[in-house]
């Protein structure tokens, strides 16, 4: 059943798909900040983000029409964040695939933001043995709180392959470093 | 933020009952979570700029606005589809004039030493002890989306630290010869600027020739038909890619019906998929191997029950295929092992193909260097010496099998762009395990 929020949101759609510029301004207003920080996550860099968080929102205002409101929006404006993100570090020429700064080999950037060098370097070693989709998968869950039912449909995955990702993830943090660094992976600051 | 810890571990244990094991551990995890979120702090300037330009009208005809989208096109406005289908026009038809066949093979040789000292090579392109020690170790080696990953439409690379392992040369004698030649990945600098000088007499509502040493550096396009792809051309490298414009591949649908390790096609269907691909865009194979595909979902255990709860199968969606490159005969690898060359996937679903990524032109020049001809020095920067950390805790040793000739790629930044550089290397298969270490051999590097 869905609550008072959930029907908020949907009018917003609604309204924003008939052409209601304000409506898309109301959508973009609860979710800018959320979509901010996980392109950010991503990417470490401020401008970076900002100009990624741009396209993301001038694609999903282009977009909008053709979204099926019996949809949950957020998914929807998570995935093209998401894309985004991706289609930014396909463009840069690399030795390896990069999917977000945990990829990149100058630790600049994620340094930058890091208040505890001392944990950096181990916190990095391991989730850098991680995937991007992996890596993804875990703050979407536990930094976002997103649902593995929104999660599956951002990744392009299932629900149950998407759980299973996330259990493994865990598995393979657990598995990789003794278990007082899994504990300083968790609580690590700005990771 | 806070996390409802009681329902996290519910659903933990529920996807693995292992975790109970783990419950107070667990616990205090989640009870410092809140702490761990990074800062994240948005400039209120940008919030409320974005949102004006947002819910500002569109103006009717062009406008310098609209345009100034143009060239992103995923969100172009409908205005500018003109102008980007002009812009990939003629930015293709130069981009292909000036490097010629575009996925033609070309080699020319240039003196000796032609790439000066190979010596000062960036932590970016790999080092000789980064190409030892990063080297995977364990069936779980995937590089590239190849083996050991969980694939699902994502490049998986997720080797086992190579500190757990330590190798042992287990092959036969072999001989390296003094020189060899290196190849550099040659491409014509000057394609974007060359294509600002044709859109010059375009009137975009700005005055291109205003801004100096302009140059395209990327150009992308999408079909908006059903299954449609983004092609995206990045001019400084000769870089091609394709991709899913997923807003057409019926997403809603695909979510909800479900998808079996029996519906999983067989892997001539799925090489066969790709060469239909290849055949109906003519996109040439030449210069790449026969394809390598990832079959790592396969080591992944199918359902298993565990104390009255079933762990789910992974089944992948997607399934990711190698071409390797090849240059006059030697296959071209990563530092890591991982085998460079097209990268295709393909959506298991619909039974298509949906990406295509390092596609690029093949033009190399080739120039010749010394090698590094001390055999043993050779193995012993194979087996890791020099840095990699032994565990006492714990470590397994692997056996390196003999090596073959290939050579490994590698990236240079000088004169403010990116060069790639593919260098004579040996590759020591990992006995037992479908991993490998890459060794280079240039005397400039080994040294």
């Amino acid at each position: 059943m869905p609550n008072q929020k959930d029907m908020d949101e949907n009018a917003r759609v609604l309204r924003a798909k008939g052409g209601d510029r304000e409506a898309f301004g109301e959508l973009y207003d609860v979710y800018v900040k959320r979509i901010y920080a996980s392109i950010y996550y991503k990417t470490h860099h401020k401008e970076t983000a900002e100009d990624l968080t741009s396209s993301t929102f001038f694609k999903a205002l282009d977009k909008i029409r053709s979204f099926d409101s019996s949809r949950p929006f957020a998914p929807w404006i998570y995935g093209i964040a998401r894309n985004t993100v991706a289609d930014h570090y396909r463009a840069l020429k690399s030795a390896r695939p990069i999917e977000d700064a945990w990829d990149l080999p100058d630790d600049t950037d994620i340094l930058r933001d890091t208040e505890t060098n001392l944990t950096i370097d181990t916190v990095r070693k391991h989730m850098r043995d991680l995937s991007s989709l992996q890596r993804e998968i875990i703050t979407l869950r536990l930094w976002d709180g997103l649902s593995y039912k929104d999660i599956a449909e951002i990744i392009n995955e299932s629900e149950g392959n998407t759980k299973v990702l996330f259990s493994r993830a865990m598995h393979k943090l657990r598995s990789s470093m003794p278990f007082n660094a899994f504990l300083l992976i968790l609580s690590a600051p700005n990771l | 933020m806070k996390i409802d810890t009681d329902r996290i571990l519910s659903e933990l244990y529920e996807i693995d009952p292992t975790f109970r094991e783990h419950e107070e551990a667990l616990r205090e995890i989640l009870s410092r979570l809140p702490e761990t979120k990074p800062n994240v702090v948005v400039d209120s300037a940008f919030v409320m700029r974005l949102r004006q330009e947002l819910i500002r009208e569109p103006v009717s005809g062009f406008s310098f606005y609209d345009l100034s989208t143009a060239f992103t096109p995923l969100y172009a406005h409908r205005y500018a589809f003109a102008t980007l289908a002009l812009v990939l026009v003629v930015g293709g038809s130069i981009f292909i004039s000036q490097t010629g066949d575009t996925t033609k093979l070309a080699i020319s040789t240039v003196p000796a030493g032609s790439f000066g000292s190979l010596a000062q090579l960036s932590q970016a392109s790999g080092d000789a002890r980064a190409s030892a020690e990063s080297a995977p170790s364990a069936k779980s080696f995937a590089p590239l989306g190849l083996g050991g990953g969980l694939g699902g439409g994502a490049a998986s690379d997720m080797p086992v630290p190579n500190f757990l392992t330590r190798y042992v040369y287990r092959g036969e004698e072999f001989t390296i010869p003094a020189t060899g030649y290196v190849y550099k990945h040659s491409t014509d600098a000057a394609a974007g600027q060359k294509l600002v000088n044709a859109l010059g007499g375009m009137r975009f509502g700005v005055d291109t020739g205003s801004f100096s040493s302009l140059t395209v550096r990327n150009i992308e396009a999408a079909e908006t038909r059903d299954y449609g792809y983004a092609i995206n051309l990045y001019i400084p490298s000769g870089q091609i890619s394709i991709n899913a414009n997923w807003d057409t591949w019926h997403m809603q649908e695909r979510s909800q019906a479900p998808f079996e390790r029996s519906d999983v096609p067989s892997n001539e269907t799925v090489l066969a998929i790709a060469d239909n691909f290849f055949a109906e865009h003519r996109i040439s194979l030449e210069g790449y191997g026969e394809p390598v595909i990832d079959q790592a979902w396969l080591d992944m255990p199918e359902a298993v029950a565990t104390s009255g709860a079933t762990m789910p199968a992974y089944t992948p969606e997607m399934i990711n295929l190698t071409y390797p490159l090849t240059i006059e005969g030697l296959p071209v690898y990563e530092s890591w092992g991982a085998p460079v060359g097209l990268q295709v996937t393909v959506d298991l679903r619909t039974r298509r193909v949906s990406s295509v990524n390092n596609l690029t032109t093949l033009g190399y020049e080739r120039s010749e260097y010394a090698l590094e001809t001390n055999v043993q020095k050779i193995k012993d920067l194979a087996t890791g010496g020099g840095g990699a950390e032994f565990l006492k805790s714990g470590g397994s040793t692997a056996e390196l099998d003999t090596p073959k000739p290939v050579l490994m790629r590698y990236y240079r930044y000088a004169n403010s762009r990116n060069e790639e550089l593919l260098v004579p290397a040996m590759l020591f298969p990992i006995k037992g395990q479908s991993g490998a270490v890459v060794t280079p051999l240039v005397k400039d590097i080994v040294s």
